[in-house]
């Protein structure tokens, strides 16, 4: 467990940049992100509990609330990402990652946190503000999305 | 460190391809260093108070001289009133007044999500008289009314702009709108610069198309107008001029100017333009500076008063105002370290001007 938040941010500076710019699609936005989050982390190191968590949180809400808030923004990339293209072994990562932008988000943001981030049910819950069990329902129903994207339901 | 998601992992075969790409993805993604060295530096400081924003009126304190060699502007618009949720509660009683921000509702629940701007149907001082404080926030009503009729077109572009340190000129930006109407720029001072240029996000959203933009030294008409036609609907435009930096913001009301040392970011944000600078907006400022006064003149507010709260911030609030706009002059030097209601402001905020005197 980090001692100060100087020590959280040697630590998870790097990841936690790496998570946002899959939630957000973008490196100057989780810059951003990762950013804000150390600073609230920073501002309340003396009160919280699992610092580490509050900045998984932080991330995870500051990017869902960067980048995955627009409706629009979400349905246009769903529009332009719905490209039939041959699966084949060369393309697989960008079929595989295609299927995932078009996800609702909060299955999309629990599938990263637990494919990318391998976090546990109860990790994502906490990263989502929900409870274990709906965080296991939104990975499962997720799966399922991604197999009926992907063809494969 | 999680354990593998052997479960899940054979619920789906191409769980582990998943896993790949996202980590491929993922390490695609080249640290900047300079970003966190910034935020190294923030962790070093000492953490700042929190700040409850208590408003009471006082004498006005006597104008400071022009010795700040910084004032850095921050501009609330309360954006994420597009999206719904609890909001931000502003009530005023009597003379005294406070300024009471309600953890918005998330959209996942945690802290520093998306807030919106609501008026609680038990303030009492729903109903602002003129030239009240809350007549300054009036407009969050409408505000709100504008955000429910475009919470889908909310969105932040951020452009990051990297200035070389040894430019010696000026940089303008200017936001232009056609058929869309609300600029939001970020510019934050920068301590290490690199070349000049300007970093869009990646891709366009809507009737917003983001270009690359390149210091000009032709200056920002000349930017402006290589950009418009590149640009649908918004513009961006950066021109070098000479002493220090210049940041020109067209919004629907006027032109808004002040010289600001180079920024690193910009958020661009599009609404209807029925919508424009109807838009509530705070500015956490460092001080008091004629850029800012100007602004506040641009944007038709005059009349100024002010106030001092229990954590010494400077609440400026004006008797007319063409726009809902409360200037709080925060005690620290850094804007960027004030709080409202325990919360860094910086969450609250979508326009950021830093100014230099």
């Amino acid at each position: 467990m980090a001692r100060s938040a100087a020590q959280l941010f040697e630590r998870e500076y790097e990841p936690m940049v790496r998570l946002a710019f899959l939630l957000t699609g973008s490196s100057e936005l989780a810059e951003d992100v990762v950013a804000d989050a150390f600073l609230a982390v920073h501002e309340r190191w003396d009160r919280l509990l699992n610092p580490a968590g509050y900045l998984r949180r932080s991330v995870v809400n500051l990017s869902a609330r960067t980048a995955g808030r627009s409706a629009r923004r979400r349905a246009i990339v769903r529009e332009n990402s719905r490209v039939i293209r041959p699966r084949d072994s060369e393309s697989e990562p960008e079929y595989l990652l295609d299927a995932l932008e078009r996800l609702p988000e909060r299955q999309r943001v629990a599938l990263v946190l637990a494919y990318y981030g391998r976090y546990r049910a109860d990790e994502i819950a906490e990263a989502l503000g929900c409870r274990p069990g709906t965080a296991k329902s939104l990975v499962h129903r997720g799966l399922k999305q991604m197999r009926k994207e992907l063809g494969d339901a | 460190m999680p354990e593998p998601r052997d479960e899940a992992d054979s619920e789906w075969p191409d769980a582990p391809r998943l896993t790949e790409a996202l980590a491929n993805r993922a390490s695609d993604v080249e640290i900047n260093t300079v970003a966190r060295a910034r935020v190294a530096e923030r962790l070093d400081r000492s953490p700042s108070a929190e700040t409850v924003v208590l408003i009471r009126r006082t004498p006005a304190p006597p104008t400071s001289p022009a010795s700040y060699r910084r004032v850095a502007v921050v501009a609330a618009c309360v954006l994420a009133l597009a999206i719904g949720g609890a909001g931000l509660v502003t009530k005023f009683g009597g003379g005294d007044a406070d300024v009471r921000l309600e953890n918005p509702a998330e959209q996942f629940g945690g802290e520093g999500s998306a807030t919106s701007v609501s008026r609680s149907p038990s303030d009492t001082s729903a109903t602002p008289q003129p030239s009240s404080p809350g007549a300054v926030l009036a407009a969050y009503e409408d505000q709100a009314h504008c955000a429910r009729t475009v919470d889908d077109i909310d969105r932040v572009d951020r452009y990051a702009l990297e200035a070389d340190g040894g430019l010696s000129g000026v940089v303008s930006v200017r936001g232009k709108f056609r058929d869309l109407a609300n600029l939001v720029l970020v510019v934050a001072p920068t301590e290490t610069e690199s070349a000049p240029a300007i970093r869009p996000a990646p891709g366009g959203f809507g009737m917003v198309h983001t270009a690359a933009v390149q210091l000009e030294p032709g200056g920002a008409d000349a930017a402006l107008a290589r950009l418009e036609g590149e640009m649908c609907g918004f513009g961006l435009a950066l021109g070098s001029t000479v002493e220090g930096y210049e940041v020109a913001a067209r919004l629907v009301c006027g032109s808004v100017r002040g010289t600001a040392p180079l920024g690193y970011v910009f958020e661009t944000r599009a609404g209807p333009p029925a919508c424009a600078l109807r838009q509530p907006t705070i500015l956490l400022s460092s001080g008091p500076h004629p850029a800012l006064n100007e602004w506040a003149s641009n944007l038709g507010c005059t009349g100024e008063n002010r106030a001092v709260d229990d954590a010494g911030n400077t609440v400026v609030r004006f008797d007319e105002c063409g726009s809902s706009l409360l200037v709080v002059e925060t005690a620290t030097d850094d804007p960027w370290s004030a709080t409202i209601e325990g919360r860094p402001a910086t969450e609250f905020i979508d326009l950021v001007l830093s100014f230099v005197g």
